[in-house]
């Protein structure tokens, strides 16, 4: 006797959260039975194995039908097939976008091209997350990519509005999205100790400052690609530390009013030119696409690296980062104030998110 | 009556993708009805085309309007070649066609294709002006109401009853026309599905012309069903119970104008207002029928059992116009012997009603379930307009079944269904119900006069009533056991009581139901045309006979005394016969306590084989008491004592076997003729009837907190919560051809069901306590090595804590019950009933509407608190439940405090329903419910819409890549259901009630990775109100008249 066909359908199509969560971890029926049968759910419920077989395959059968609507969440709202409560809609997609943090840091930053779904099977291996569920990830982020790629206005609004992601959702994936527009490297070893919630941070406070749409919501902006012209004239901030007169001053500036405050106040000192100069050159290269790709290399390079090598307390880096971008405004000779708040006010908030072990 | 149907297109959303290159479509929509089409125009290049169509008008008879279906066409707009069909939506639009129901059906609907499955929705909205005609021999029957609930729907009254009404039209199959060879598979199906369609309206159409000329206004209990007969036709047939109803809001009801209904109706000024004879001519009670009856040899419970052994020898040919005509059954004697036939008016031949619940005082006594089966040769419809050949044999069937009646002593059949098993060119055709005798106050004049006659006021009938034989004891036709009721000691009871209805609302029930099923194959050679069916009709007997030990087997394991619902379905495969039968069993306290089973060994002087008997009968003997405890049967013992009357003969009959079972020598002696005795004997006799011991054993009761049962509702269970899960599930498995034998088939098929079973409990887990209502399994046997059991059900919530949430419904019965429930009060054996009550009894016969007099459900009331619920918890529990929700009427019908207190409660009832209840549920848009039932827990319907019959072919020939058999019946049953819910949302519904699905052919062809699956449903669409909304209303104008009973309410639970 083999069972050929073994439907379930109900009006309301239910749901079992625990064996959605199984097909979203990419198992196959028998290892999701497994999984179940180790839950000890056969003896809570008197249930047999065969009976757990039957309605993991009814619903498998289900969430497949399911995901084609799930790729346009609001295809899921007004389709009639499936009769499903509203807060069970939210669910499916909520948990359908929802992605591993490891796997994020993966390919956060990378080309969400076909080249790089050949790599999956390496994220895979490295990760242990089923290649499966790696596969349903990262095409999320490209179907999310190719949504609201063109489309105008807030980057997080449209996500929501075209994929009824809730808020912390919708703007993890604003940075995705930011990231894999920007290119932004992520993935140097020097980068491994940041983890995607520091990146989704700085991509937050670049979108706000640093794009189109930061300057006039009413543009033809989007809030994916950073402003070009603001990029462009970062170069002005060159003479900062170009010109002597204005660094030794700076620094007197910041030494005057940090001394005595500062822990590291010495290693400070002596060190404030080589920090400065990286600061502001990281804003000089930014108009080439290349240096915008390694900004947090060369962050992590140029600034957090030589303070932690100095044990600098977290404090410190904030009073110093604090009394570094305020110091400029009292520097006469410097036209560029407006220019350099949009610069640093964006960089400390990132800096210092950076700043940890 | 012709009409202008208007229709307009709005809108679509989420339409395919068909032009390729631009990832977009040029979607235009041609609108057919009849012979005459509309176009839109094509809307360019987009998937939500919004056409926003002119109105596009047909002017159309009305016999039309009830045949054709309106048909929506989806197109494709190609310049080059011919344009591509979406899919397509066909709208039945009868329900337009009377006042009463929807007045525009307006939505989006789900567009189908037969091979693509639903492929985006479309906005239509259609509306019909209908011209008043008062032509006499009009075609049409506009304005007739159907419903498919088996019961006078909630909110309407029952003026009269008049009966059976049955049709049935035939055509060709258009699968199985010689142009199907050269169209495309899409083409034949949208033929079928629109020829179907095209069927039923007819078929509908005729009915009501039948029901007008019965004079009444509706059919209710609607059955239509198909018979695929291959190359011999397609049959669509429908039985049904006609009747006059009134809307219970309407306060017309209450005058006796005669124009009363016509002003309800105001396009149908044929239907004629009740004849109100009827009403002056019943004023007294009935009851049983002494004198000489027919004898006849019957069981109780199954009087097919006998007829199929004397039967038996009969089965041959007939003459006639067929082939071969083969019976199972003798066309029966009786007529020519005991009987006159033609007691009853010739204008309605069978005495037939399609319904399983009554209004109360309806139903006076039940006989036990009559059924008839005949195996036939199928043929070629030669005529399609003369459908004789296939009327004949239903004819032959009907008249089988009323004769069976007859002889139980009874004038009617109630809970009367037909059915059709189809293998190749051999057809079993099946009807079935029970045999009644019922109250001919609802009854048109002539119907059952002449039995009345004969009937003696003795009694009133009492909630034990129905329970009472109608045969004459003293004659007593065949050997069954009766003892005194044990309710009200009076009348004669038989000892187990099958019936095909529901249990009555006013029946007394010790403990909980439980699903009973008796399943078991047979297998039959292969063979031809005559011989075929010859070999069909000698095995049927013995399968009847099989099924019904089984089912009695069972009930005594349970510890019941009464089966409800019961349908026994026999299906016919090219190697086997499959028969299963469901049904609640139910513990009546009317009834005797059953006896146990008793195990009985061939072979004596065996020391391990006589271990091994009573081995097995500590085992039984075990299950017996733990599902005694499991249903909570504990029969109140001390009632015999209380009425002082002789301790009934079954119990020292079953202590006689007890004590013989000791010596196997004596245990052969015993009769094993069912009727005689209680203590049920097995003979172990060969490995067979081990297997048959164990099997029945094997059946494992469904987890804690679950309960099932195939009859609306539960009996033992009334405080249901408002959620509700309908569901369908199939399951089709591949018999090993190699072993087959009868037993290994009975564990196949045994095995199948149980774990359908569990796999539904373990789904379902979630709703616990729940209890799985109207489980319908139906069979099929789709090829040589498959099986497939479809099951429907609906799973409802109960509140464990018997809280105070008394639902609509109940209230509502309440109502009914209204005026049996003070006669049950008298009846009830506690000294709570005492004196003050019975001094003013109620007489059945009276209006039922006056019956529900405040001033004696108050008292009734206000005495439950003196009840002590230990020692009697089972009966009280429910009946503090009545009593509880009589507080809640009492209350309800206070609340218009203008009207009198006797007409307080239907009319109260109905105003303040008009009064509060707001249009549409706003608060649940979207959402359809289904249920199989005819009411919706927590819930009050407030109107319904119309009928909803669909018919839905689904063919693919991209099996594996659609998942699977598996994967493609999933997606289609989910279609159904979605199209189902469109319907019902674009009448203006939010859930449809007497949900079923009739039909669900599988076929399928793995190898050339092709499927095709047929399904028909139908049920009623209606508008429900929830409760809470309800209750809000009715708490804000407390008065002093209510506030007693409403405080009562809640002492009391």
């Amino acid at each position: 006797m083999t069972s050929e066909l073994d439907i379930f359908v109900g009006n309301t199509t239910l749901i079992d959260e625990d064996v959605y969560r199984l097909w979203l971890d990419g198992y196959s029926v028998t290892d999701a039975v497994a999984l179940r049968v180790r839950s000890g759910i056969l003896e809570q419920t008197g249930a047999t194995a065969a009976v757990l077989q039957s309605d993991t395959m009814d619903h498998y059968r289900t969430f497949h039908m399911l995901e084609r609507l799930l790729h346009a969440p609001p295809k899921l709202l007004h389709q009639l097939i499936f009769q499903i409560p509203p807060s069970r809609q939210a669910l499916l997609i909520e948990r359908y976008y929802a992605f591993d943090e490891a796997f994020v840091r993966e390919v956060l930053g990378k080309k969400l091209s076909k080249g790089t779904k050949k790599d999956l099977d390496d994220i895979s291996t490295k990760t242990g997350i089923t290649l499966k569920s790696c596969r349903r990830q990262f095409d999320n982020f490209k179907r999310v990519f190719k949504v609201v790629e063109e489309m105008r206005g807030s980057l997080v609004d449209n996500i929501q509005q075209h994929f009824l992601l809730s808020d912390r959702l919708a703007r993890d994936y604003a940075a995705i999205v930011f990231f894999a527009n920007n290119r932004f490297e992520t993935g140097k070893k020097k980068l491994q100790y940041l983890s995607f919630g520091d990146f989704a941070f700085c991509a937050e406070l670049m979108i706000q400052n640093w794009t189109l749409g930061a300057v006039d919501s009413q543009m033809d902006d989007m809030d994916m690609d950073l402003d070009k012209e603001f990029l462009q004239d970062l170069k002005e901030l060159k003479v900062l530390v170009a010109d002597k007169d204005l660094l030794d001053l700076h620094k007197s500036l910041v030494c005057t009013a940090l001394r005595g405050k500062l822990g590291v106040f010495s290693e400070m000192e002596a060190n404030f030119k080589n920090l400065s100069r990286g600061l502001v050159n990281v804003a000089a290269k930014l108009t080439h696409n290349k240096d915008v790709r390694d900004l947090f290399v060369d962050l992590v390079e140029k600034f957090v690296e030589p303070c932690r090598s100095d044990h600098w307390p977290l404090s410190d880096v904030r009073f110093f980062l604090n009394q570094y971008s305020a110091s400029v405004h009292s520097l006469d000779g410097f036209r560029h104030q407006t220019l350099w708040d949009r610069y640093m006010g964006t960089l400390r908030g990132c800096l210092l998110r950076l700043y940890h072990d | 009556m012709p009409g202008k149907l208007k229709v307009k297109i709005v809108a679509g959303r989420h339409l395919p993708v068909m032009d390729r290159a631009s990832d977009l479509t040029d979607a235009f929509v041609e609108v057919k009805f009849g012979n005459t089409t509309f176009k839109t125009d094509v809307y360019l290049k987009s998937l939500n085309p919004q056409w926003n169509s002119e109105w596009f008008k047909f002017e159309v008879d009305d016999e039309d309007l009830q045949d054709e279906p309106l048909q929506i066409t989806v197109l494709d707009h190609d310049t080059y070649s011919a344009n591509d069909a979406i899919g397509k939506v066909y709208i039945d639009i009868d329900p337009l066609l009377y006042s009463e129901a929807a007045t525009v059906i307006s939505g989006w609907f789900p567009i189908y294709d037969t091979i693509h499955g639903i492929r985006g929705e479309i906005n239509v909205v259609v509306k019909v002006d209908l011209f008043n005609d008062l032509n006499r021999f009009r075609q049409s029957s506009c304005g007739v109401k159907f419903f498919c609930t088996t019961s006078i729907p909630k909110c309407y009254r029952a003026v009269i009853i008049h009966g059976f009404v049955e049709e049935l039209v035939v055509n060709e199959d258009p699968e199985y026309q010689w142009i199907d060879r050269i169209r495309t598979p899409r083409a034949s199906n949208e033929a079928r599905q629109r020829l179907i369609s095209l069927m039923s309206g007819e078929l509908q159409r005729k009915i009501g012309l039948k029901v007008l000329e019965m004079r009444g206004n509706a059919v209710v209990g609607y059955l239509q069903c198909f018979d695929l007969e291959g190359e011999s036709g397609l049959v669509v047939r429908a039985i049904g119970t006609a009747c006059t109803l009134d809307k219970l809001s309407s306060p017309a009801a209450f005058l006796p104008a005669c124009n009363s209904p016509s002003k309800e109706m105001k396009e149908s000024p044929l239907v004629h207002p009740p004849s109100h004879g009827c009403r002056s001519t019943h004023n007294s009670p009935i009851h049983t029928a002494t004198g000489s009856r027919l004898t006849q040899n019957f069981s109780v419970s199954v009087p097919t059992l006998i007829y199929t052994g004397m039967g038996s020898g009969s089965a041959g040919k007939e003459g006639g116009p067929f082939k071969a005509l083969l019976r199972q059954q003798t066309q029966s004697a009786l007529e020519q012997r005991g009987g006159s036939p033609h007691r009853f008016c010739r204008r309605r031949e069978f005495p037939f009603f399609t319904l399983t619940a009554f209004p109360p005082g309806f139903l006076v006594h039940v006989g036990g379930v009559v059924s008839a089966r005949s195996v036939k040769l199928l043929d070629r419809i030669h005529n399609p307009d003369e459908p004789e050949t296939r009327d004949a044999w239903w004819a032959e069937i009907r008249q089988e079944i009323k004769s069976h009646a007859k002889a139980l002593g009874c004038h009617a059949v109630v809970g009367y269904s037909e059915s059709t098993s189809i293998c190749e060119e051999v057809c079993i055709l099946s009807a079935s119900g029970t045999a009644a005798v019922l109250n001919p106050r609802f009854l048109q004049d002539g119907t059952v006069e002449g039995c009345l006659e004969q009937r003696l006021e003795e009694n009133l009938p009492t909630r034990c009533g129905f329970c009472h034989i109608p045969y004459d004891e003293l004659n007593m036709p065949f050997p069954a056991h009766l003892t005194y009721c044990y309710n009200c000691r009076k009348q004669k009871v038989p000892d187990v009581l099958f019936t095909t209805i529901d249990l009555p609302t006013d029946a007394t029930v010790i403990g909980k139901g439980c699903l009973i099923q008796a399943r078991l194959c047979r297998l039959k050679k292969k063979a031809q045309a005559e011989a075929n069916a010859t070999a069909i009709s000698n095995l049927l007997p013995f399968m009847e006979y099989e099924v019904h030990t089984q089912l009695m087997n069972k009930l005594k394991l349970k510890g019941m005394n009464a089966l409800f619902g019961l349908r026994i379905q026999i299906t016919v495969g090219e190697n086997m016969l499959m028969g299963l039968a469901s049904a609640t069993g139910v513990y009546l306290a009317a009834l005797p306590t059953p006896g146990g089973i008793q195990i009985a060994g061939k072979t004596p002087n065996d020391g391990s084989y006589e271990q091994h008997i009573s081995h097995m009968q500590k085992k039984i003997n075990d299950t017996i008491a733990k599902n005694k405890e499991l249903y909570e049967i504990s029969p109140p013992e001390i009632s015999e004592e209380i009425i002082g009357s002789p301790i009934p003969e079954p119990r020292q009959r079953s202590r006689l076997l007890r004590s013989q079972s000791e010596s196997s020598d004596e245990v052969t002696e015993l009769d094993l003729s069912h009727g005689k005795k209680d203590a049920f004997v097995l003979e172990i006799d060969d490995t067979d009837a081990m297997e048959d011991v164990h099997s029945l054993l094997t059946d494992v009761p469904p987890p804690s907190g679950f309960y099932s049962c195939n009859t609306e509702i539960m009996p033992g269970i009334n405080n249901w919560t408002s959620e509700i899960q309908m569901f369908t599930s199939v399951r089709v498995i591949r018999l090993s051809s190699l072993n087959l034998t009868n037993q290994a088939l009975n564990k196949n098929f045994n095995d199948l069901c149980e774990n359908l079973l569990k796999s539904l409990y373990f789904k379902l887990r979630s709703m616990i306590p729940c209890c799985l209502c109207h489980v319908n399994f139906t069979v099929s046997l789709p090829e040589d090595e498959l099986i497939q059991v479809t099951v429907t059900a609906v799973a409802i919530t109960f509140d464990k804590n018997q809280a105070l949430q008394t639902t609509k419904t109940h209230v509502e019965k309440s109502l009914q019950r209204a005026s049996t429930d003070n006669e049950e009060l008298l009846q009830f054996p506690l000294e709570l009933c005492s004196d003050s009550l019975s001094s003013h009894p109620l007489p059945p016969a009276k209006e039922h509407l006056e019956s529900a007099s405040s001033n004696s459900g108050i008292p009734a009331a206000q005495r439950a608190t003196s009840v002590d619920y230990s020692s009697f918890a089972d009966r009280c529990s429910s009946w503090i439940e009545l009593i509880k929700l009589k507080a809640q009427t009492i209350r309800r019908g206070s609340i218009k405090t203008t009207v009198t207190v006797e007409k307080a409660s239907p009319v109260g009832d109905g105003n303040f329903r008009n009064r509060s209840a707001p249009p549409c549920a706003n608060s649940t848009v979207g959402v359809v419910k289904m249920t199989p039932l005819s009411f919706i827990p927590g819930a009050k319907i407030t109107k319904y819409l119309g009928i909803i019959n669909m018919f839905f072919i689904r063919e693919t020939t991209s099996l594996r890549e659609e998942g699977g058999v598996s994967g493609f019946l999933h997606a289609f049953i989910a279609e159904v259901f979605a199209m189902v819910r469109a319907h019902v949302a674009a009448l203006g519904g939010n859930a449809v009630v007497s949900y079923i699905m009739k039909q669900c052919v599988f076929m399928e062809n793995p190898n050339k990775n092709q499927a095709q699956c047929l399904i028909n449903v139908s049920g009623d669409a209606v508008v429900f109100v929830r409760e809470s909304d309800l209750e809000v209303v009715s708490t804000q104008q407390p008065t002093a008249n209510c506030q007693s009973s409403c405080t009562e309410g809640e002492v009391t639970t």
